[in-house]
């Protein structure tokens, strides 16, 4: 085997040829540039002199999140931060800035750590390229099998450098930036007049940032969400669906077993004729009939002969055991004719009610009708019949939660999308390029 | 494997390869190309520049179930900065490069197409260009220069040597290298690695790292 060069040091040092600082170049061979952060120099970090390639005015020197030199363990893998970079773009008016630290690791390459307000991506340079099944236009790019939303385009300028990077960087130096998103990935495109470069991020927690740099206080605090900032909901609406499934599925199962369980016994019918005047038909007394089982419903169904009419049935139950009574009053009324709309009907010659909580005995039922005309009518007692009433009630009930969530979750989305480039219906948009739907 | 002596200093100087047609001294760097019974010098290699890269003469990996070693390197330089093109052994008797840019790693081997391969003029990044059969987009067009090299090489080169590719991905992370260097192109296939997958052992130590 052939000698090998001897290892190199891990920091290379040199002398800032702008202002005299001292300089590091932690990537030899791989850095192209090295940026002096207090002077503004750019200066060739391969050629041994290391010659000003490029200088801009340092207006306001930004410190890095985290210190250039830092080493820290995201994914597995260990990182020394080596170069960081203030990029902004300017959308409808207002300036977004976002700060990119440059990590790096001899065997790993390189990978960037991007923060814009409190939220967190690293991303490395994509392995495969993107297709677009739906031509370049299209809003969703496709990468290694998954599908990807776009989420905002823009175009970005540096606007400090510091450090070293593997290709030039320079102050004022634009490219076209085009985000797609399937969160908690983030697939980018960056387009300069010498390349276009696809870049895969995935979504990392400002704590876990700190944790892995062992950065001291806490991470700066997350404003909104981040475009691709996983969703709390996500993972369970799964099971919200499942839960809402089996609480629904156990609410008709009950109601099945008690239709099952009910007696529906017809414990009545009998059938009158009212006739104004006549004081005999005014008021009727039904054989007695009895009530059996736990308290349960009765149902009391009236059936008459009624045409273009109305009857009033004043209508008590009388327990012969107890004397108890309970007096309730049905109207029934029937009308029909034909105008300029065609055929019409009010009413129906019918009624149907349930008298809650009836409990076993022996009973009666008094019927006093009342109307202008003569009227036959048939009255039916059912005891405990099921009513679906309590199975619509339950239900009700039992969405409410779901709802709730899946709000949250829409809301969560929405604001996610506010800041893209496709807000969301209803949602309100912080750039003022719309105002139209605000709340 | 064969070995000869340097011609130039007498130091001991290997063939891993039956493939290999050149080898740079370890010791003086003298270029030496193989003959039928000895070798002959054609001039000497520069110096390498020093690179923060982990890989090493004689490292060894694994790629789709084949174990290579790493038998030569190519240092290249161009505008957007410097490249390693290493040149490895494999066991099945391939030459294949394990190529090392920007940090990222992608193993390929030179394939013959009977298909006329596009242009140098025609590319551009982001330029779609289909190779047996697989839509491939160019990632970069690089003119470039050899500047250093070590180990044993396939072919005849020196420093100074001038190269031009361009690169390309497919959906797939299939990799492609196109080689106008030569009156006739060449091309490379492969895929882009992750090095940890290649299972290397062998690696340079770093000051500081691991």
């Amino acid at each position: 085997m052939a000698v090998n060069p001897p290892t190199p040091p891990a920091v290379a040092t040199l002398t800032c040829a702008g202002c005299g600082a001292p300089l590091s170049i932690r990537a030899p061979g791989r850095s192209v540039v090295v940026a002096c952060g207090g002077c503004g120099a750019v200066l060739d970090a391969q050629s041994a002199d290391h010659q000003v390639i490029a200088r801009y005015e340092a207006r306001q020197t930004v410190a890095p999140r985290i210190p250039l030199g830092t080493r820290g363990t995201l994914q597995g893998q260990t990182w020394e931060v080596i170069g960081y970079l203030a990029r902004r773009s300017k959308v409808s008016g207002v300036t977004y800035t976002w700060f990119e630290h440059l990590l790096h690791n001899p065997t790993g390459g390189f990978r960037w750590l991007v923060e814009y307000a409190g939220h967190w991506t690293l991303s490395q340079t994509a392995s495969a390229v993107p297709s677009a099944p739906g031509g370049l236009a299209a809003l969703e790019v496709e990468y290694r099998g998954e599908r990807y939303r776009h989420f905002q385009s823009a175009k970005a300028e540096v606007s400090y450098v510091v450090g070293e990077f593997p290709s030039q960087v320079r102050v004022g130096e634009q490219a076209d930036v085009a985000d797609y998103v399937d969160p908690p990935r983030i697939l980018s495109r960056e387009t300069s007049p010498e390349a276009s470069t696809w870049s895969i991020g995935e979504y990392v927690d400002g704590d876990t940032v700190w944790k892995a740099f062992r950065l001291p206080g806490a991470p700066p605090e997350r404003t909104g969400v981040g475009a691709a900032q996983p969703s709390p909901y996500r993972g369970h609406s799964r099971t919200m669906r499942l839960l809402l499934a089996a609480f629904v599925g156990a609410a008709v199962l009950i109601q099945l077993v008690f239709s099952v369980l009910a007696q529906q016994r017809l414990v009545l019918d009998a059938a009158w004729q009212y006739h104004p005047g006549v004081p005999t038909t005014a008021s009727v007394e039904s054989e007695p009939f009895t009530l059996t089982g736990r308290p349960s419903n009765l149902m009391v169904e009236i059936s008459t002969t009624l045409s273009q009419n109305w009857v009033y049935f004043t209508l008590t139950l009388v327990n012969e055991e107890t004397g108890a009574a309970r007096t309730f009053g049905r109207e029934v009324q029937y009308y029909f004719g034909r105008d300029g709309d065609g055929a019409w009907t009010e009413g129906v010659p019918w009624d149907r009610a349930y008298l809650p909580s009836v409990p076993a005995g022996r009973y009666v039922l008094l019927v006093e009708p009342e109307s202008p005309r003569p009227v036959n009518y048939r009255v039916r007692l059912t005891r405990d019949v099921p009513r679906t009433l309590w199975l619509w009630l339950a239900v009700g009930l039992l969405v409410v939660p779901p709802l709730f969530f899946w709000w949250r979750q829409w809301r969560f989305e929405q604001r996610r999308w506010e800041e893209s480039d496709h807000p969301m219906a209803g949602s309100s948009t912080s750039s003022g390029a719309s105002a139209d739907d605000d709340d | 494997m064969r070995e000869v002596a340097c011609p130039s200093c007498g130091a001991p100087v290997k063939f891993v390869s039956a493939q290999s047609l050149l080898a740079v001294c370890g010791y003086c760097r003298a270029t030496l190309i193989r003959r039928d019974l000895d070798v002959e010098q054609i001039g000497t290699m520069a110096a390498l520049l020093e690179d923060v890269t982990p890989l090493q003469l004689g490292a060894e990996g694994v790629w789709h179930g084949t174990h290579f070693a790493i038998a030569g390197r190519l240092q290249v330089k161009w505008e957007g900065g410097r490249w390693n093109e290493w040149y490895c052994v494999f066991d099945d008797g391939r030459g294949g490069w394990l190529g090392e840019a920007d940090g990222e790693f992608s193993v390929s081997f030179e394939v013959t197409t009977s298909a006329p391969l596009p242009a140098w003029e025609s590319l551009a990044p982001g330029t779609g260009v289909t190779l047996g059969g697989v839509a491939y987009q160019v990632t970069d067009r690089r003119e470039a220069e050899v500047i250093a090299g070590e180990g044993e090489l396939p072919f005849r080169v020196d420093a100074g040597y001038k190269t031009t590719t361009a690169d390309l991905r497919s959906a797939t992370a299939s990799f492609a290298t196109l080689d106008y260097s030569e009156a006739a192109p060449r091309l490379y296939v492969g895929e882009v690695v992750e090095l940890a997958a290649l299972r290397l052992r062998g690696l340079r130590e770093l000051d500081g790292w691991r």
